[in-house]
């Protein structure tokens, strides 16, 4: 039929190769070719099949394989290209059964698939889990202190020395009680007066001394009459040698001269520290400038 | 060798074109004559004798020259299924019209493929090999 003897010049394709383009394009839905086919009639269709479908064939219709070796390398070189050539290159390539060769490629594949995907999961895994570690997390225990809570410091600089004893020295015009006054170190402020009695004879010769209340707390007026008063009971005796006698002394004129006060005058004093709640002196500016006090009574020499 | 037998006025009960008789046509022009394919299922396809003849295959049987039954009776039989008579006959006929059309005209090749269902393709093909012998 389809011969070209009529002497046409134009080719109509044959019937067979019309079947064959058809089958071409649906190769892979073949499913037996039986028993009676030519190999040289199914050679296109099966360039253009999977390689499941080649293998599915062959295996319906074994007589095939003998021809197929052809189709198996084709098959090779396409599906994996990169390892056949390297296995060219090492010089293992086994030409005879490329069908095996071809399974034995897939197998490669498929283990280097797995190993990449396996390092990537695992990777990305790692990487999740230090961004979980740095989320912010919900706790009810206090994380570790970044640093020990510093004690009282020594005042390192000139200017922290100068301003501490500025500190220093004004505090005592405010205060009941009037330590010797001692250069280079600070001190800190007790509470209570009546406490600082016996503190202050337990302490002897050593460098620590309790001062009683500071700041503004007395009215200035009788603060001031003990401020005046003090010093000069104190200062007369010799400083270092007797503390003791000086601040026991201290103690007494303040309380006489709270009992010669008249009452008014008692009243608007501010009693003595017991009275108050020392959490309040908190909250007292240290220094009388930035006290809020009605301004009329300071009038310390201090200032 | 096939047996001589008579060609007798027998064609009558055979052909399906009532108009034409069939005996007397034989030996005319090729326009009007015709040939019978039969299948293996009983379907019968009556097509011109040029268009047979497409197939080398055919054109042997159905030579006049030769004494082939199928020769005399104007008739052969083709071991396949109807479909593929069918779609062999429609090829025939299809290559058969652009044969003689002129180097100029288009002649439309890939309407062909479409005309070709995937199902039947396998055996239109193993059809169209044991058809396309030459003469």
């Amino acid at each position: 039929m389809l011969s070209e003897s009529e002497g046409q010049s134009r080719r109509i394709p044959t019937l067979a190769s019309y079947c064959q383009r058809v089958l071409s394009a649906h190769a892979d839905a073949l499913s037996c070719l039986g028993d009676d086919i030519r190999y040289d009639l199914i050679k296109p269709v099966l360039e253009c099949c999977s390689a499941e479908t080649l293998l599915r064939l062959e295996q319906s219709s074994p007589y095939l394989q003998e021809n197929t070796s052809d189709l198996w390398e084709r098959l090779c070189f396409k599906t994996y290209p990169l390892l056949v050539e390297q296995l060219a290159r090492n010089g293992e390539l086994r030409p005879e059964s490329w069908r095996e060769q071809f399974f034995l490629l897939r197998e490669a594949e498929a283990h280097r698939l797995e190993e990449v995907s396996s390092k990537l999961r695992n990777q990305r895994m790692e990487a999740a889990e230090r961004k979980k570690e740095r989320e912010v997390k919900l706790t009810d225990r206090l994380p570790p202190a970044k640093r020990a809570r510093t004690s009282v410091t020594q005042p390192k600089s000139l200017f922290q020395k100068a301003k501490n004893e500025v500190k220093f020295r004004k505090a005592l015009y405010t205060t009941r009680i009037l330590p010797p006054m001692v250069h280079g170190k600070t001190y800190r402020v007790l509470p209570s007066a009546p406490n600082a009695k016996p503190l202050m004879a337990s302490s002897s010769r050593t460098p620590k001394i309790c001062i009683g209340r500071t700041g503004a707390t007395g009215p200035p007026s009788a603060s001031t009459k003990l401020a005046t008063s003090v010093p000069v009971s104190t200062e007369e005796p010799q400083l270092s040698a007797e503390p003791l006698p000086a601040e026991h002394s201290a103690p007494v004129s303040p309380l006489s001269t709270l009992s010669s006060l008249t009452p008014a005058e008692a009243r608007t004093l501010k009693p003595p520290i017991q009275k108050k709640d020392p959490m309040a002196s908190l909250f007292m500016p240290k220094h009388r400038a930035f006290s809020q006090l009605p301004k009329a009574a300071s009038n310390t020499p201090a200032r | 060798m096939t047996t001589r037998t008579q060609a007798n006025v027998s064609f009558a009960c055979v052909h399906v074109r009532t108009t034409v008789d069939f005996r007397e046509q034989n030996h005319s022009g090729k326009s009007d004559d015709w040939v019978k394919l039969v299948s293996s299922d009983g379907y019968s396809f009556l097509v011109k004798r040029n268009v047979a003849t497409v197939s080398g295959t055919l054109r042997t049987m159905l030579s006049t020259d030769s004494t082939f039954r199928e020769a005399l009776v104007n008739t052969c039989t083709i071991s396949e299924r109807a479909v593929l008579v069918e779609k062999v006959c429609e090829y025939m006929a299809f290559k058969a019209q652009y044969e003689s059309a002129g180097p100029k005209e288009e002649i439309p090749l890939n309407e062909f493929t479409e005309r070709i269902p995937p199902e039947v393709a396998l055996e239109l093909l193993l059809a169209a090999d044991y058809l396309e012998g030459e003469a």
